[in-house]
């Protein structure tokens, strides 16, 4: 099937939910209808083997740029994630109560979702860059509109930030179309061999920034947690769900297969600071008070440990990175999801006055435990497999980066458990608890689908690594 | 030549209906004189009716109509838009409108001189059309000063420009630039013929507001009504660009090594001084006067490039997006705040709660003038760096890149005003005439998403 299909169908969406504006029950059925639809497209694809899904339209002439567009195994659970986040968003938002739920919040996410298949998508480099760049004014739009009055500051200090880094990569564009004299931007069209020893640490540096900008990777990261605590939680979710893995999806495609020789030169510097940000962000998470900012530098240990798998270059490591990316998605929307509802209730974002809410709601507890357990990485939820492979390829790489990169283990339970106890256990510390009138069916149904989705890829995590596994052996063995 | 000749007699025409007192039908006849030289310059041929002995002097090549079009194409909006100014108490429309058309005339030469008499009366034509305009607003004691800022420094700049046009003959003895540039190919130690470059360099310098040469036009933007800044920083701009492409990307390209270096440093002082002092402004014109040094800064990128015949295209096409980005924005501001001159940033707040359609084409524009995706500014800066690229200006394209991360940081200043504040509207009455703001934020959205287009009509001319 055309990929078109999945590029186009979010963008009528929007159009459609720009119109439907504050009509709740007409948001929802196009949420679900969105998400359905994409997943089918996607598991047809994946049937089929990603025969026929592919397009190469001519775009630009006068610049040589193609709207080339083609799902394969690598990006495959990126195209997944990004339909699951999405709907979360989007399941969040349109079941808001009466009055809240905004026509043009739900357009800008669907916006998203049409550059974010954009980006996982390309087959051309400048339609990466222009997907990728276009992802930020969405995010932008929904964060400085409608988040805290505080948000305005953070989130233009986030496009700035990202801003400057992604330049750089089109610096990096401009120079590959150069000098290899390829009158095109086709990712097909370039190959390391191209790019001496030292043009590829350029290339690398240039790219890295970029990316290690938007996961965040350690010392890149201080933008994040302003942005995530400010922001409406809608797009909390989408940022820390999908926006970062962007990174991952360019350091993966682009970055290892086309700069080995720059990795190797310049990779180990910042592997060492992505364990350090390992560490450093679970050490961070362990004191905060507020509940969104405990989840941004969870998100950034986290996401240091997918980062440190990216660069120790090896099959096992990148696998990880696979594993871990989908599930930390998932986990991740899932957790700022559940702690919005809790801090609507209490009122309070801050950990000290909240307790007791399992008497509120014991559902909600156990949802909220699951995707904590995900996080964690305890067996038999998503997170164990990735954090396992992740653990090995980084232990295969220096051991003392393993050890140290292992303390994750440990400390992501300290904190998650410390926020699980401030929020759900102990005495109720207000009258909330009685008042709370339950999550709703939408959001029960939702719920239960990532907590689903946390167990199924516990229980088997085969099925990503069974598409994703042999992709990612071929990246590394490719030239 | 025909549109020249055209423009200069409708200035007249209009000047003595004016006189006749026939104000409407002056401000009607203004539009569709400008546009009918628009149809003028595009289908008839340029080389007809040409007076004896100018032939050598004027030519009419594929750029110089670009170029040319772009300039008029411009110019018919901004006699539309003027319409606000002109029908103020104290204004004289006739004179206002027939100067600006006078001023064209200047614009024109400057695109196709072949000549240093043509480059000459050109630029005076233009200029003194432009201090008169700069001064229309005869009460406002800043329009006022900015007309005379205007002429001191535009007499200094036309000063240096003359000065070294005697220098070249003095070098060459010949007023023709391609005598001048086969010449200097041989006589390349002549101290007289460097000093003459250097000179006639430094002068245009002045006239597109290239940094460490800018000091005027900030002062001079600001005080002049804002249609008459708009003008200067749309027209003009192009005219001079054309006029700076014209000798140093074309005639003077060969003799890079006399004045590279000095368009190089330029350039980048551009950039930055551009960008890092438009960040601190807080009156929107000064901003954008600011902003419009900075790309000076990104238009000499087109100077600077070895393949100047690849940059052309680049060139005008940067120039429409800069253009069409500007025009849209003043056409909302001019519309929300018709009664002051001076607006402020902190005006803007709210005004999206006021008129949402006027506020979403000025963020597209502002968006289009950082050069972010969706938008014209986007591969405007493309087609700029990529030659910079080719050719391994990198320390002038991490300047470049830097600099666009501090001129997001201000454009994205009125954007949050007019959405994100949560302070009541201030805007006096929302955009009149809607359906052309959406029609300029739809160009900019084309040309954002599908610059094909525009890079294919620019081919037919």
């Amino acid at each position: 099937m055309n990929p078109l299909y999945l590029f186009v169908s979010p963008l009528v969406a929007a159009v459609l939910s720009w119109l439907a504006g504050k009509n709740g029950n007409l948001q929802k059925a196009l949420t679900v209808l969105v998400f359905v639809g994409s997943l089918a497209v996607l598991y047809t694809w994946k049937q089929a083997a990603f025969v026929d899904a592919s397009i190469s339209l001519p775009w630009i002439h006068s610049f040589g740029i193609y709207l080339a567009l083609a799902a394969n195994p690598i990006n495959f659970w990126f195209l997944v994630l990004t339909a699951i986040v999405v709907f979360a968003a989007q399941m969040y938002h349109s079941s808001k109560e009466e009055g809240a739920v905004r026509g043009d919040v739900m357009a800008m996410i669907f916006l998203l979702q049409v550059f974010l298949f954009g980006v996982f998508m390309a087959q051309d480099l400048m339609l990466f860059y222009f997907c990728y760049e276009a992802t930020i004014l969405p995010i932008y739009y929904i964060s400085s509109r409608y988040g805290s009055p505080a948000a305005e500051r953070a989130t233009i200090k986030f496009f700035l930030y990202t801003l400057f880094g992604s330049l750089f990569m089109l610096l990096g564009i401009l120079y590959m179309y150069n000098s290899t004299g390829a009158e095109n931007f086709l990712i097909s069209s370039f190959n390391p061999y191209y790019f001496s020893g030292s043009v590829q640490g350029w290339l690398f540096l240039a790219f890295f920034i970029a990316f290690a900008i938007k996961m965040p990777l350690f010392p890149f990261h201080s933008w994040q947690a302003d942005v995530y605590a400010e922001s409406p939680v809608e797009s909390t979710m989408l940022m820390s769900g999908i926006l970062l893995k962007m990174g991952v999806f360019g350091m993966l495609t682009i970055v290892i297969p086309l700069f080995p020789q720059g990795l190797k030169d310049y990779g180990y510097i910042f592997i060492g600071l992505s364990a350090f940000g390992v560490l450093y962000g679970a050490l961070v998470a362990m004191v905060q008070y507020d509940i969104r900012k405990v989840l941004a530098y969870s998100s950034l240990s986290h996401v240091g440990l997918i980062g440190a798998g990216l660069l120790a270059y090896s099959d096992v490591a990148l696998e990880g990175v696979v594993l871990q990316m989908f599930a930390h998605g998932v986990n991740i929307a899932g957790l700022f999801f559940v702690s919005e509802i809790i801090a609507k209730q209490t009122g309070t974002r801050d950990l000290d006055l909240m307790g007791g809410f399992t008497r509120a709601s014991f559902g909600l507890t156990v949802l909220f435990f699951v995707f904590l357990l995900g996080s964690i990485a305890v067996p038999l939820t998503n997170g164990f497999p990735g954090e396992f492979k992740l653990l090995m390829g980084i232990f295969e790489y220096n051991i003392y980066l393993g050890i140290l990169c292992g303390s994750t283990v440990i400390l992501s339970s300290v904190y998650m458990l410390r926020l699980f106890q401030k929020t759900m256990l102990g005495k109720e510390s207000g009258d909330y608890i009685l008042s709370f009138q339950g999550v709703g069916a939408f959001r029960t149904v939702g719920l239960s689908l990532l907590v689903a989705l946390v167990l199924l890829f516990g229980l088997f995590p085969g099925i990503i690594s069974g598409v994703a596994d042999t992709a990612v052996r071929t990246l590394l063995t490719a030239y | 030549m025909l549109t020249i000749t055209f423009l200069s007699l409708l200035g007249l025409v209009l000047l003595f209906l004016g006189f006749a007192g026939k104000v409407g039908l002056v401000k009607n006849l203004a539009a569709l004189g400008v546009l009918a030289s628009l149809g003028i310059l595009l289908f008839a041929n340029q080389d007809a009716l040409v007076p004896a002995g100018m032939e050598t002097q004027l030519l009419f090549d594929a750029n110089s109509l670009k170029f040319s079009a772009l300039i008029l194409g411009f110019s018919v909006c901004i006699v539309m838009m003027s319409r606000s100014l002109v029908k103020k108490e104290n204004v004289q429309a006739a004179e206002f409108l027939s100067v600006m058309i006078f001023s064209l005339v200047g614009a024109l030469m400057l695109t196709a001189f072949t000549h240093m008499i043509t480059l000459f009366v050109g630029l005076e034509i233009l200029g003194i059309s432009l201090y008169i305009l700069a001064g229309t607003l005869k009460d406002s004691p800043s329009s006022n000063e900015a007309a005379l800022k205007y002429l001191l420094m535009g007499a200094f700049a036309t000063c240096l420009v003359l000065f070294g046009m005697a220098m070249l003959y003095g070098a060459t003895g010949s007023l023709d630039f391609k005598e001048i540039a086969a010449v200097g190919n041989q006589s390349v130690d002549s101290v007289l013929f460097k000093l003459g470059i250097f000179f006639l360099l430094i002068g245009v310098l002045f006239k597109v507001s290239a940094a460490p040469f800018h000091f005027w036009s900030p002062d001079v933007y600001e005080g002049s009504p804002s249609i008459v800044m708009l003008y200067m920083s749309v027209v003009v701009k192009i005219a001079s660009f054309a006029a700076l492409f014209r000798i140093f990307g074309g005639y003077f390209h060969h003799l890079s090594y006399f004045w590279w270096g000095i368009v190089y440093y330029g350039c980048i002082a551009s950039l930055l001084v551009g960008n890092l002092l438009a960040l601190v402004q807080k009156s929107i014109k000064r901003q954008l006067a600011f902003s419009s040094i900075s790309h000076t800064g990104y238009l000499l990128f087109a100077i600077l490039v070895v393949n100047n015949e690849a940059i052309a295209g680049g060139l005008v096409f940067y120039l429409f997006a800069y253009g069409s980005a500007l025009l849209v924005a003043f056409s909302v501001m001019n519309s929300w705040f018709e009664s002051s001159e001076n607006y402020q940033l902190d005006q803007l707040k709210g005004a999206a709660k006021a008129d949402p359609v006027g506020a979403t084409v000025l963020a597209l524009s502002f968006l289009s003038m950082a050069g972010i995706p969706l938008t014209g500014g986007f591969f405007a800066k493309i087609s700029m760096f990529a030659p910079a690229m080719g050719d391994g200006l990198y320390h002038l394209l991490i300047v470049g890149i830097v600099s666009s991360v501090i001129g997001a940081a201000y454009y994205f200043k009125p954007i949050m005003n007019v959405w994100f504040s949560t302070e009541e509207a201030t805007i006096e009455n929302a955009t009149d005439m809607k359906w052309v703001a959406m029609v300029g934020g739809l160009v900019i959205l084309i040309t954002g998403l599908f610059p094909d287009t525009l890079t294919s009509i620019l081919a037919m001319i």
